[in-house]
């Protein structure tokens, strides 16, 4: 009907028209068709861009979320880090404390004793659950014999049976195989401390069922078995069963030493000769 | 070679772990010896030339940090072995259930031999409630180990080459 160029033309002249007509308000002050007309274009496209603007400014809080989300991640794992480094230092402060602890009590008793002595470290414990020794981490480099005398402030741990010259095995007071020449404090009744290796107690063998020991009564070494100085604490009697007949009194003996806690000890270097003992 | 030294780095690793980490952990309490299901596995699955000197260095090790009678350790390791040698002749099950019978059977053994030594040499009586709770323990313990530790074996044992970055030829 038209041509492509009287379409052109005509769309132009409307354009014109229209814009002059737009910029014909702002010389129209106060104009009703010009408040209707801003007001239907912003009933029109504000939603839009409202639309438009709260996307743009959600996947902007998104992102910035999103990163703030990283940085935090990254933040919590680097705080979690640093938490768990003070609870381990804590720990550590703690092992240190309580080390220094067990440390200043095995000076003071090292310190106390005549005898001299050397502290060592448990490294190891017996592979059975019949036997009862442990690995120490001295041994003939540091002074160590075989048959020294290991203990704590505590009382006798045992004696070293085996050593190399960096470690040594010793044998617990309270193995099948111990026995220690003892004494009961109070009444100086006699007797061998014998292990049991069931369970964390020894037997005071041949005490005469005459003698006066009870429950809670003191067992120190004699220094006559020629391994242990004498007067060091072996342990408390526990249980006491005199029966009517034998000659004997069954006494069962807690030593003093925890061997369940045990971690440091000190070797005796020079343990009494038999013969210094008897003269 | 390589599987030599490999055995021999198993037997100091499984020494250490029942020397120096197990007992030290008061939730399992007392362990039972953990080179019974080695000697077990070679027993059954290896050659005769690759169990005998995991054993002699497993029990030599055993009974020189043990305050034990020495030579207990190796006395049981061997009748373990030849017992176990034997054993699929006898049994018509096999794999993971026959591992965990002869483990079971085993640590019992080994308890026994520790019984009997005891009870050669001392006089206190071996059999306490004390001591009957330790082996039930060991057996429980063994009972319920034994197939993980068989998984475990097999795992290192199919191809030990792979340690040491070759591939082994007869797969040990």
């Amino acid at each position: 009907m038209f041509s492509k160029k009287t379409m052109v033309v005509t769309g132009a002249v409307i354009l014109i028209v229209l814009n002059g007509v737009v910029f014909s308000f702002n010389y129209i002050r106060q104009s009703s068709f010009r408040s209707a007309a801003v007001e239907t274009v912003l009933f029109f496209v504000s939603p839009f861009q409202d639309a438009v603007f709260h996307t743009l400014d959600y996947g902007q809080d998104l992102w910035r979320q999103y990163f703030a989300l990283v940085r935090t991640a990254e933040q919590n794992e680097e705080l979690r880090k640093k938490l768990d480094q003070a609870r381990q230092q804590i720990h550590e402060f703690r092992e240190i404390r309580e080390e220094n602890k067990r440390l200043k009590r095995l000076v003071n008793f090292k310190s106390a004793t005549r005898v001299s002595m050397e502290a060592a470290e448990v490294v190891a414990k017996d592979p059975s659950p019949w036997y009862r020794t442990v690995i120490i981490n001295k041994g003939r480099d540091d002074g160590v014999e075989k048959g020294s005398p290991v203990m704590v402030p505590d009382g006798i741990v045992g004696q070293v049976m085996n050593l190399s010259d960096g470690y040594a095995k010793v044998l617990l007071i309270i193995d099948r195989n111990s026995a220690v020449d003892a004494l009961v404090q109070r009444t100086r009744a006699r007797g061998v401390v014998r292990g049991l290796s069931s369970g964390e107690t020894c037997r005071f063998e041949f005490a005469l069922r005459k003698q006066d020991i009870r429950v809670g009564d003191t067992i120190i070494t004699s220094g006559l078995d020629g391994i242990y100085p004498k007067g060091m604490r072996i342990g408390w009697v526990s249980k006491v069963i005199r029966r009517n007949s034998g000659v004997f009194q069954e006494v069962e003996v807690r030593p003093n030493a925890d061997f369940h806690k045990l971690e440091e000890v000190l070797v005796v270097l020079n343990s009494p000769d038999i013969d210094d003992v008897l003269n | 070679m390589i599987r030599y030294l490999f055995y021999l780095v198993l037997v100091v690793c499984l020494v250490l772990l029942q020397t120096s980490i197990l007992p030290y952990l008061p939730v399992v309490g007392r362990f039972y010896d953990f080179l019974i299901p080695l000697i077990v596995y070679l027993s059954l699955y290896k050659p005769l030339g690759d169990g005998l000197p995991v054993l002699a260095a497993g029990g030599l090790a055993m009974d020189m940090l043990s305050g034990a009678p020495i030579g207990i350790y190796m006395t049981t390791y061997l009748w373990v072995f030849i017992a176990c040698r034997g054993a699929p002749r006898w049994f018509s099950i096999r794999d993971h259930l026959l591992f965990s019978v002869l483990v079971v059977l085993g640590v019992l053994f080994q308890n026994v031999l520790f019984a009997a030594a005891v009870l050669m040499t001392e006089t206190p009586r071996f059999f306490t409630p004390h001591s009957l709770r330790i082996i039930l323990l060991q057996l429980f313990w063994a009972l319920v180990t034994a197939p993980f530790l068989w998984l475990g074996f097999r795992y290192l044992f199919v191809n030990p080459g792979r340690l040491s970055g070759k591939e082994s030829r007869n797969g040990i």
